[in-house]
């Protein structure tokens, strides 16, 4: 498929802002799962896979 | 804890809230304040997390699933009166997408068969060139991804990149443009070997 230049380059700047929203998503992930304020947090979850 | 005259709880804003309710002056991703969306995913997470768990998949299953949600609602950019229950709506469907044996198991509720996924990009960009302009071009990209991606107003993205003014951020917007048609221009003469 032949793209334009100007297609490509939105579509290089929509992928670069959804890197970097998955990476803040990652982040608050992570902090959720680790923060010992957050423990009842990590618990619930899991417990729902076991 | 908040109440209303009744003593009533008062739900969290950002299940709620939509652009219209939000300050100018508020970092917004898709018109949601990026400080919200903590406190959206810890009220949100556990009700997907919970139907993945209920359909054998693991905690694994339940981030990547919620993370791909999340992104297809920010990215659709619309006003709706519940977001955790438009969130769970997505990822039932993202869910009946990549395991479509589970239909049977599966049932969307009038409301959650009006959500609509889109197909994966029409343009998706090759890995290597991909890689070759976010490293060349991250300042413009950063500044571009706030104007188009987050849709952030230009009084907000002049605050957080220091420019004078919103007209200022305007221009520097369409000099990186530029800048990166060039740098994705030299990077390939033809522009076929792009796509994947």
């Amino acid at each position: 498929m032949k793209a334009s230049l100007n297609e490509i380059t939105h579509a290089i700047v929509k992928q670069y802002g959804r890197r970097k929203l998955r990476i803040r998503l990652e982040s608050i992930h992570h902090q959720l799962f680790t923060d010992p304020g957050k423990i009842s947090f990590k618990e619930k979850i899991l417990r729902m896979f076991q | 804890m908040g109440g209303t005259g009744d003593n009533l709880p008062v739900p969290p804003t950002y299940l709620y809230m939509n652009a219209t309710t939000l300050s100018a002056s508020v970092v917004e991703i898709q018109g949601f304040a990026t400080e919200d969306i903590p406190g959206l995913y810890e009220e949100t997470f556990p009700v997907v997390a919970a139907f993945v768990a209920k359909m054998g998949g693991s905690p694994d299953d339940a981030k990547d699933i919620f993370h791909d949600a999340l992104i297809i609602f920010f990215e659709k950019d619309i006003r709706v009166e519940n977001v955790a229950a438009y969130i769970m709506g997505i990822a039932k469907h993202l869910w009946l997408r990549k395991y479509q044996d589970d239909k049977h198991r599966v049932s969307l509720d009038d409301f959650e068969r009006t959500i609509a996924i889109p197909e994966d990009e029409h343009f998706p960009v090759a890995a290597r060139l991909y890689r070759l302009i976010s490293t060349a071009g991250k300042v413009c990209l950063d500044l571009l991804q706030a104007f188009y991606y987050e849709k952030r107003s230009a009084e907000s993205i002049a605050s957080e990149f220091h420019y004078s003014d919103a007209h200022s951020a305007s221009v520097q917007k369409h000099k990186c443009l530029q800048k990166i048609r060039t740098l994705v221009k030299e990077k390939s003469m033809d522009y076929e070997s792009f796509v994947e």
